[in-house]
């Protein structure tokens, strides 16, 4: 591989770093983290939520501005989630789930202030390494990604569906089902090619299609709010925070656990479907199988939040590379900040780093920064932080309602899509009720008609031959994957059955 | 879990599945009246919306099937007893927002979502239980959500018109800066 584009990455990772701390730049960052931390402390109140509640205050400020106070809010809300999860056992996300578990114990022995501080510093190193990582790898996955044809990609988004389907959520068909009702959801409004309206009912408000965002706030917001109300009865306590810093033992054991962290996180970050609920418990495996101690597991033992928040932040990092390079959300919560790209109009993917080197390095280079403010914000400000806990969750809830209709309004000024954002809330609910996962819905509402444009295209340039989505090498190889992954888990379950029968 | 409540449950369960394959004929049905290009593609506007469709009608007698067998299985967690009533406020919320954002203002509208969407939690208060102070209690609790909701809608309107420069419908409030 050649070594010049390492030193170009570097080169243009510089110019992004003199990019993201230009002062109105470092004050979007600065109100990015603090909206985004103070938003994802919020029960209930995932990141991917919290980028859709707020993708409408970005609406009004230039692309590169907005997208670095994005990345602020995308962090934000990775660092609010855990302080929930420790002080009230309420993960604000799948990845805080493992955190919850050994830190809510440390908070209860009234250790909440080393958890806390633990969390912080383990997300902001491994947040730091996988920055640095993402910088050098994105630029050789642009190389490859140039190599792409509509083929390719098809095949590539084909690997994506079938993921999804088999790794989110607990039920493979409950997920295939939800994948599919996004991809359908996708197919409203007019299609690009021929100019006809489809799946619109002669609604002229559906002839532009259904936003991303009106969708993820409809099932993520509404959808959780509808069931908090109807289902969720106790309030937990808030527990005390008490000093927010480590002992030399505590950093002891805390460093290691953040740098294993990071290494597992982040591969699994950067594939699809990937996401962090898998290296998260796999973290706290290993923390549990290296520990001298491993009975203080289960009772509050530091490396059980230090592991799995530095997997968590470093798979999230890690999901910018298949975002930025190639177009590819591996998330709910990469799939907005997509959204966040589609609105001003601009396509992330290889040629957005030739076409705007400035705004794509200018937000890698602000994860960096925005990995210092976050660090800063969190250690001094937890007091803040807790107080927002103590807001009634009645209050709580009806202001993420209004907020919602506030960005669904917001986008077209249609109040036909608050409208749409209660029948998604509905399905949110429905779905959350049932067990089924929510992820696949917008990830298969913002990959579907890629696939689909991908594959009209493919066809056109092979004359209508079906080969020609399998005539190269990558689309052979990523197809095949694709297939092997679809039927891994039947060949799988088929083997164990045989070996119960034996 | 009582055997008419196990009857509910399953009901409730089987709209995800139910709902999935109405969608699936509806996608079928409407791409049936999608007119075919014509080009070296021999995939149209069609092709993808009759395959999703068809996908859905698939999977939804699946799930509706594994759903039934785990409910006889009693496999699933009995959820704590469901406040249906608060879906009701919620929905209300909604409804009369997006009824009155364009009518009345954003901000009446929104104060009224408020309202009606903190009406579907529990106010927990500790005081004496007589019914005297349960009403005191309740009159307070909403007169508290109406203080807090002028709050939060005038606060979010300047926010987002004024801060922002956001389009927001003024309404019956045209005098407020920022319409």
């Amino acid at each position: 591989m050649d070594s010049s584009v390492t030193l170009t990455a570097l080169n243009a990772l510089a110019n992004g770093l003199l990019v993201a701390i230009a002062p109105d730049n470092l004050l979007y960052a600065l109100m990015g983290c603090l909206l985004g931390t103070a938003v994802g402390v919020l029960p209930g109140v995932g990141p991917a939520v919290t980028l859709a509640l707020l993708l409408p205050l970005t609406a009004k400020l230039e692309p590169t501005g907005a997208m670095i106070m994005f990345a602020g809010v995308y962090y934000g809300a990775m660092y609010g989630g855990s302080t929930t999860a420790i002080l009230l056992n309420t993960p604000g996300e799948s990845g805080s789930i493992v955190t919850s578990l050994e830190g809510n114990r440390m908070a209860r022995a009234g250790r909440a202030g080393p958890a806390l501080a633990t969390a912080a510093i383990g997300s902001f190193v491994a947040g730091l390494l996988a920055t640095a990582i993402v910088a050098l790898l994105a630029p050789w996955v642009v190389e490859i990604a140039l190599l792409f044809g509509p083929a390719e990609y098809f095949a590539l988004l084909t690997l994506a569906f079938v993921t999804v389907t088999v790794t989110l959520g607990k039920d493979r068909l409950k997920g295939a089902g939800a994948l599919i009702a996004g991809i359908a959801t996708g197919l409203v409004g007019i299609d690009g090619q021929t100019g006809q309206p489809r799946l619109a009912m002669g609604i002229p408000e559906l002839f532009d299609g259904i936003e991303v965002t009106l969708v993820a706030m409809g099932l993520f917001a509404i959808g959780e709010t509808l069931y908090a109300a109807v289902h969720e009865d106790e309030e937990e306590s808030i527990l005390q925070t008490g000093p927010v810093r480590m002992s030399a033992d505590d950093w002891r054991r805390s460093w290691p656990a953040w740098l294993r962290g990071t290494a597992i996180g982040f591969p699994f970050g950067c594939i699809p479907a990937g996401g962090v609920e898998i290296p998260t418990f796999l973290s706290y495996a290993v923390e549990k199988r290296l520990s001298k101690n491993p009975e203080a597991f289960g009772h509050g033992a530091i490396e059980g939040v230090a592991g799995p928040e530095a997997a968590n932040n470093a798979g999230v990092t890690a999901a910018l590379v298949p975002m930025l390079a190639l177009g590819l959300p591996v998330s709910a919560t990469a799939a907005m900040m997509l959204a966040g790209f589609q609105q001003y109009g601009l396509q992330p993917g290889p040629l957005l780093f030739v076409t705007q080197p400035e705004l794509v390095w200018g937000l890698i280079a602000s994860l960096l920064v925005g990995n210092i403010v976050l660090l800063a914000l969190n250690l001094p400000l937890v007091g803040l932080w807790v107080r927002l806990l103590a807001i009634p969750k009645r209050w709580l809830y009806a202001g993420i309602v209004v907020f919602a209709m506030l960005g669904t309004y917001g986008m077209r000024q249609s109040a036909f899509d608050l409208w749409l954002l209660l029948g998604a809330g509905l399905v949110g609910y429905g779905m959350r009720r049932s067990g089924w996962p929510l992820a696949p819905v917008v990830i298969g509402l913002i990959l579907g008609p890629l696939a689909e444009g991908q594959l009209r295209r493919a066809l056109a340039i092979s004359q209508g031959q079906w080969s020609g989505l399998t005539a190269s090498t990558i689309s052979a190889s990523l197809l095949g994957l694709a297939l092997m992954i679809a039927l891994w888990p039947i060949v799988s379950d088929w083997f164990k059955s045989r070996q119960t029968a034996l | 879990m009582s055997a008419r409540g196990a009857s509910r449950a399953l009901l409730a369960d089987l709209a995800m599945p139910f709902a999935l394959g109405g969608g699936g004929l509806f996608v079928i049905f409407q791409a049936q009246g999608i007119a075919t290009a014509s080009g070296y593609s021999p995939v149209g506007p069609s092709f993808f919306p009759t395959v999703t469709g068809a996908l859905m009608l698939l999977i939804a007698p699946l799930l509706g099937f594994g759903t039934w067998r785990s409910h006889m299985a009693q496999a699933h967690a009995a959820l704590p007893s469901p406040r249906i009533h608060a879906l009701g406020w919620l929905l209300a919320a909604v409804a009369l927002g997006a009824l009155g954002i364009e009518r009345a203002g954003f901000v009446p509208a929104m104060i009224v979502a408020f309202v009606l969407a903190a009406q579907a939690f529990p106010s927990h208060s500790t005081t004496a239980s007589d019914a005297t102070s349960s009403n005191r209690r309740s009159g307070r609790t909403i007169l508290g959500d109406f203080g807090v909701a002028i709050v939060f809608a005038l606060t979010t309107w300047f926010l987002f018109t004024v801060g922002l420069g956001l389009r927001l419908p003024a309404g019956w409030l045209s005098a407020l800066p920022g319409a």
